[in-house]
């Protein structure tokens, strides 16, 4: 019993800590990506925001803007693992969104905590927006019960074949 | 003079603006402007934008004070973005001397529509509270002031039912969900039960080692307080072993101590 106990925990404990320090798996050069330098953070974009695809990266959020299109584009992140710099993200942080075809800038405007159920969050606006979304409180243990919100605002789109040119 | 002259300056900033900026009355030009408190209530400023030279009043309106806002980078002034075709908007002057920020109170389309952007309260006029004011011997900007005076003010934010209802709400837009994503990874739960069985385990070993085998060999030769803490834990045998244990101890020490004497 006590053997079993000490295995048991250990692979537990071992999962968890690999999990935790995980890099993102998806293949960066290829995908749509979110980089904030001044966090040095920089994820590839999954299709949804299913559990398997927030192991891998940042989650598109279903029924929001793609990454590239305008609009507002949604990304959700777990707190714990890949969107674990966003408790020092501050207004005025640049974002980008990088696609093989667009790389856009964002500056972040405003960060909050919201509901769960408050998914006016997701709506569009009049200007092209990124809305980057992960559980608060940050050092909560399994579900938390609340949002952290960063929305950034659209400052520039620049042609990747030519970064110069707007 | 002097006195009256400081007391002016306490009330007022100088705004200085390179693109067009809106208020909740107008949109100013880029210029110099003195901003200052015309009338002040517990619940209220009446604020006047002024053009810096002609000391002509271009812009009064109602700022709600707001304890929350602070100030950035020491700027006396805060604003609401640009957002599309619209300007960037007056949010909050931070009055010079004042614990409190004038949050600008817009129209109720305006807030809502700046609410909506911006995801944040934005104070808005009731216009239901309007009261008709008596034209006679007033001027024009004590009328100003005075519909100013009569308005109450609520905050509206984003979620608010009233933006939805709004003609700024875009009726065909869904929430592809009902919650917002799940963003908790199992991985600090793991690390716990992890870590707590570990512990169990570990500690459960340590107990099992501290148990009855180990301790009369250990407690032989000691002193009696640790006989008395073996004895709880084994019973009245342990003790008798011990306490059989010391007397031939003493009795060997007086055989010595005789033959010694002889």
């Amino acid at each position: 019993m006590r053997l079993f106990a000490i295995l048991a925990g250990g692979i537990l404990a071992g999962w968890g800590t690999a999990g935790y320090l995980a890099p993102p798996s998806a293949a960066i050069e290829d995908a749509a990506t979110v980089r904030i330098p001044r966090l040095s953070l920089r994820l590839p974009i999954q299709p949804d925001d299913s559990e398997t695809s927030l192991r891998q990266g940042a989650g598109h959020v279903r029924g929001t803007a793609k990454p590239g299109e305008p609009g507002n584009v949604a990304l959700a992140g777990h707190r714990d693992t890949h969107f674990r710099p966003l408790r020092h993200i501050q207004k005025g942080d640049e974002v980008w969104l990088e696609t093989p075809r667009s790389r856009v800038l964002y500056r972040v405007f405003e960060t909050r905590v919201v509901d769960p159920a408050d998914t006016q969050v997701l709506a569009p606006r009049t200007t092209n927006t990124l809305t980057l979304i992960t559980c608060y409180p940050f050092q909560f243990v399994g579900h938390a019960p609340q949002r952290f919100i960063a929305v950034a605002r659209e400052e520039a789109q620049l042609n990747p074949a030519n970064p110069l040119t707007p | 003079m002097i006195l009256l002259l400081a007391a002016l300056a306490a009330d007022a900033s100088t705004l200085e603006l390179r693109q067009p900026l809106k208020t909740p009355q107008t949109v100013l030009a880029p210029g110099t402007y003195m901003v200052r408190v015309a009338d002040s209530l517990a619940d209220r400023k009446i604020v006047e934008v002024l053009d810096a030279r002609s000391r002509e009043v271009r812009s009064t309106f109602l700022a709600a004070p707001n304890a929350l806002l602070r100030k950035e980078k020491g700027e006396e002034f805060s604003f609401w973005p640009a957002a599309g075709s619209e300007p960037a908007a007056l949010r909050a002057w931070f009055i010079p001397g004042e614990a409190r920020a004038a949050e600008a109170v817009y129209e109720k389309n305006a807030a809502l529509a700046l609410a909506k952007e911006n995801l944040a309260p934005v104070p808005a006029i009731d216009p239901e509270s309007e009261l008709p004011v008596k034209k006679d011997g007033l001027s024009k900007q004590d009328l100003t002031v005075l519909k100013l005076w009569s308005l109450n003010y609520q905050r509206v934010e984003a979620g608010d039912p009233q933006l939805q209802a709004g003609p700024l709400a875009n009726a065909a837009w869904q929430p592809a969900q009902s919650r917002l994503p799940q963003t908790a990874s199992p991985n600090g739960l793991l690390i716990l039960l992890g870590a707590l069985m570990l512990t169990g385990g570990l500690v459960s070993g340590r107990v099992v080692r501290l148990g009855p085998p180990a301790a009369p060999e250990a407690v032989v030769e000691s002193a009696p307080v640790v006989i008395e803490a073996v004895t709880a834990c084994n019973g009245e045998n342990v003790r008798e072993e011990l306490e059989f244990e010391r007397r031939r101890n003493l009795r060997l020490e007086r055989l010595v101590e005789t033959l010694r004497q002889k």
